[in-house]
């Protein structure tokens, strides 16, 4: 029964996603219905979790050689997972609903937003490492399809590309990771005990790379913000709540197969990353970029709270930091479709003409910057309680709170702030449905088409933030761990970094012009990957093609000219000796055919002339003898 | 008088006649004729050694008989070959029927 | 016979019989080659008589008459021009027969001239008839019958040859049609493949007469 709910669950979105590719205009309600639709069994999971209930359904795949089970399962962490993506997934595909209104491609787009819901499902339900790796790809290929939606917009295929190439990039390491976990301890399923020497290091090395790369930790986040030129609810449910969370699910799900010096590693880059995220947000133009910073920077904290040994609060966080974010993105749809950009310049005092979208944007704003008693604030401190024992790590933490408190009120003060006139009567370009009008016509921001959708959706998600706040005990007696504490001493931190970061706002506005081009330009990763990865990469490329030009293909044609060379000696070994033998021969037996034919003239008194003769000859040699 | 040189001379000339004869005619009839001279000379020859040398064989008789019935026994069937050939062919001449030139 | 008489004899003789042996040979008609073919062996017929063999000698005389004048008849039948009025040249190759013809004459005579035959003249008698007949009958027993089945195949395969179609019953070829058989002609052509030997229109009288002078 469980295991069918489980099929079930992956199977809805999937056919949803065929029924809202057909449904024509009626697409954006269709969707919505399957999305609601798929919720219930994946909340029906959580409820069977949530009372003790596991399953598994899985099939052995090639039991000839060994056979690697390939299936779904139900445990509590997957029950969550799946539930927090159903959840967020339906208020999504509401908001797309309205957010795509009036674009012809809507079909695309939702149909693309249900398959990866499936798939989504299907990557958090997976049993075994086989499966994940199987949705983990098309989760991967379903992100490139939406961020490339956008036909017209070039970085839009750009983004889509550099998304993709990254993060497959990075999946080698996934790749390697299995075929070592296989080769040393004989099983893919989840719960394996990580093999000892050079196969456990690739274990730890690949999976760890695999979960930086989805979830965009430095230095491979640079695709997160080229991800952001594809359609706001995409970059809400996939960039922000759902499959960057992947690697921290992969973490949390991989606990005892990366525990020790693994975790160790991730929970650095997890750090370091969470303070270059929130520098990177510092100082971004764009506000979808801001918001993708500010992804990469909570990602990383989620990283640290994984690594510190506290599962529990990572899925906390990811859970709080979900609504959060993409409440915030949803809002900045809104107001992409008022101003028809997502510039921050451009969208200067456009929370004063929409109020309850600006409200929305705000509460997912004070939770993700950690401002009690929203959701992510206990997250938060949960996790600065968990690394406790981490110096380092807290210090960092403290860093990155301050930071995200600093690059969320830098928005907040644009978005509330005065208008200014601008230069520009109307924004060309930006998606297909275009600004309505000027700034401050608040009618017609009123009257913008699936505003009403996409402000209740944002709403939900408000409300979200607001509650989520105390789902961090169930959580951990639901995955059975350590409830997470929260003491004084972490509170008070936490605030202080607000108190810092609110405060850094306006310093960082006259940060040193180097340092804020730096974080502009995402710290410069992209050259770092470039010196790094790609120039060996093309090198090595370069050289092992001259290798196969100048060594294989050499030796092939050496071979082939060789051959040729022997063939054309025996040939004339074979025309001047064998042909020119046997030639001669014929010729010769010709010749002396034809000097005999002459004899035969067929005129009898010639022969009769020779036998004359010939007896004359007898005669001869018969005297001859006689005589002698 | 007459001694056997002098017979065998003659009948080496008549052989040569023959020989002659059968080298030189272009009809089938005349070549026959020619043999039928140069075994007249073998019996001549015969003749002569029975008369001149062995006055007592009477196989030198016995041989002039066996060369007149291969004298019958050719003409026979030169005659035959003859009747044969011209049927198919219309013609004795020897000089049309050279089917065995190589 | 004497030796003189044997001289008187021999000399005229041997010399018409070598003249008209090369007659046979410069005549352009068929008709005469044939009567001095028969002169020239009929006159060696008289010089087996002169060399002391009269058995031989009549034999000779009484052979050659009759297949010589067959072998006229032969003439007149396939001859275009028998009788050599048109004065047509039957010869070939003449200077280089004659230059073979004297060199066998020339090497032979040599031969006769020169060997050192054995024995004296001996002026006996030949060996009588019944000499010849013991030989025949006796030491020479095998060698005859072979003679006499030698003339009996001679005679079925001339017959077999001569027969209309040939030895195998293959007809003329088409498109030369023998005027001087007529259709009744073709018609046996066509029925001989079974007939088998048959006194059709090829019984010449020619085959009684070869057979009669066999003996």
């Amino acid at each position: 029964m469980t295991g069918a709910l489980l099929w079930v669950t992956v199977a809805l979105p999937a056919g949803a996603a065929a029924a809202a590719r057909v449904a024509g205009r009626r697409t954006g309600w269709v969707a919505l219905a399957g999305a609601g639709a798929a919720a219930v069994p994946a909340w029906a999971l959580l409820v069977a979790a949530a009372g003790g209930g596991a399953a598994s359904s899985t099939f052995t795949w090639l039991p000839a050689a060994g056979g690697v089970d390939v299936g779904l399962r139900l445990d509590p962490l997957a029950a969550v997972m799946s539930a927090t993506v159903a959840t967020v997934g339906v208020v999504v595909v509401l908001h797309a609903g309205g957010y795509f209104a009036n674009d012809p491609r809507a079909p695309h787009a939702l149909g693309g937003l249900l398959a990866f819901l499936a798939v989504m499902q299907g990557l958090v339900l997976a049993d075994g490492y086989l499966t994940l790796l199987i949705f983990w790809e098309l989760v991967g290929a379903l992100s490139a399809r939406l961020i490339a939606f956008n036909r017209d917009d070039r970085t839009a295929a750009a983004g889509a590309v550099r998304a993709f190439l990254t993060t497959r990039a990075a999946d080698l390491g996934f790749y390697v990771a299995i075929l070592a976990l296989y080769a040393g301890a004989g099983t893919l399923a989840f719960g394996a005990q990580r093999p000892g020497g050079a196969l456990g290091a690739l274990v730890g090395i690949g999976l760890v790379l695999a979960a930086m790369g989805k979830s965009a930790q430095a230095p491979l986040q640079t695709w997160l913000a080229g991800a952001m030129a594809g359609p706001t609810p995409v970059s809400a449910l996939l960039h922000s709540a759902t499959m960057v969370a992947a690697g921290v699910y992969l973490l949390i799900r991989s606990d005892a197969l990366l525990a020790g010096w693994p975790l160790e590693v991730a929970g650095w880059v997890g750090a370091i990353t969470a303070v270059a995220g929130a520098a990177v947000a510092l100082a971004q133009r764009d506000l979808k970029r801001v918001l993708a910073g500010s992804t990469t920077s909570q990602l990383g904290l989620m990283f640290v709270a994984a690594a510190a040994g506290a599962p529990a609060v990572a899925l906390f966080h990811l859970v709080a930091h979900a609504a959060g974010k993409a409440g915030m993105f949803l809002a900045t749809g809104i107001f992409q479709h008022e101003r028809g950009s997502t510039e921050l310049a451009d969208l200067r005092g456009a929370g004063r003409d929409d109020r309850a979208a600006f409200a929305g944007f705000a509460i997912g704003a004070l939770s993700i910057a950690a401002v009690p008693p929203f959701a992510a604030f206990w997250s938060k401190d949960a996790i600065v309680g968990a690394a406790e024992g981490h110096p380092a790590w807290v210090l960092l933490v403290l860093i990155a709170g301050a930071g995200s408190a600093a690059y969320l009120l830098r928005p907040a003060l644009v978005l509330g702030g005065e208008r200014r006139a601008r230069g520009k009567g109307k924004v060309e370009g930006g998606t297909e449905a275009s600004s309505v009008g000027a700034p401050g016509d608040r009618a017609a921001v009123v009257g913008l088409p699936g505003r009403g959708r996409m402000l209740v959706a944002t709403a939900a998600l408000a409300v979200g933030s607001v509650a989520l706040g105390v789902v961090g005990a169930p959580l951990a007696n639901l995955l059975d761990l350590p409830v997470p504490q929260v003491s004084l001493m972490s509170v008070a931190l936490s605030l202080a970094a607000v108190a810092i970061g609110a405060g850094a706002v306006l310093v960082a506005l006259r940060a040193p012009t180097a340092l804020a081009r730096a974080a502009l330009r995402q710290l410069y990763a992209s050259e770092l990957l470039r010196a790094v990865v790609q120039r060996p990469a093309l090198a090595a490329a370069a050289l092992l093609d001259r290798v196969d030009a100048r060594g294989v293909d050499a030796a092939v044609d050496g071979v082939a000219r060789g051959t040729l060379r022997a063939a054309r000696s025996q040939r004339w070994v074979e025309e001047r000796g064998i042909d020119a033998g046997v030639d001669g021969l014929a010729r010769l037996v010709g010749r002396g055919g034809a000097g005999t034919s002459r004899l035969q003239t067929g005129r009898l008194h010639e022969y009769l002339r020779d036998t004359v003769l010939g007896a004359a000859a007898v005669g001869a040699v018969v005297a001859l003898t006689a005589l002698t | 008088m007459i001694s056997l040189p002098v017979v065998l001379t003659a009948a080496a000339l008549l052989f040569a006649i023959g020989v002659y004869g059968a080298l030189s005619q272009t009809n089938a009839i005349m070549v026959i004729m020619g043999i039928e001279l140069m075994l007249g000379a073998a019996m001549l020859n015969a003749v002569g050694f029975m008369r001149y040398a062995w006055p007592d064989a009477a196989s030198g008789a016995f041989f002039v008989l066996v060369v007149m019935t291969l004298m019958a026994v050719e003409a026979t069937v030169g005659f035959a070959l003859v009747i044969a050939a011209f049927r198919n062919r219309r013609t004795a001449e020897l000089d049309d029927l050279t089917e065995l030139k190589g | 016979m004497s030796d003189l008489a044997t001289a008187l004899v021999f000399w005229p003789s041997a010399a018409i019989m070598l003249v008209t042996g090369l007659y046979v040979f410069r005549t352009s008609s068929m008709a005469r080659a044939g009567l001095l073919l028969l002169a020239s062996l009929g006159i060696e017929g008289l010089i087996f008589l002169s060399l002391a063999s009269e058995f031989l000698g009549v034999l000779q005389l009484l052979m050659m008459s009759g297949e010589m004048v067959i072998m006229v008849f032969f003439m007149v039948m396939f001859m275009a021009d028998p009788g050599g009025l048109m004065g047509m040249d039957m010869t070939h190759d003449k200077r280089r027969s004659a230059a073979v013809a004297a060199g066998v004459a020339a090497a032979l005579g040599a031969v006769a001239v020169a060997t050192d035959w054995p024995g004296a003249v001996v002026t006996g008698a030949a060996p009588d008839i019944e000499q010849i007949g013991f030989e025949v009958m006796g030491r020479s027993m095998l060698s005859f019958l072979f003679a006499g089945m030698t003339i009996l195949f001679a005679m079925v395969g001339g017959i077999l040859l001569a027969k209309h179609g040939g030895r195998l019953g293959i007809p003329a070829p088409a498109g030369e049609p023998r005027d001087e058989e007529g259709a009744g002609a073709i018609g046996s052509a066509l029925a001989g493949g079974e007939a088998g030997v048959e006194p059709g229109v090829e019984g010449e009288p020619e085959h009684p007469s070869h057979g009669s002078h066999a003996p």
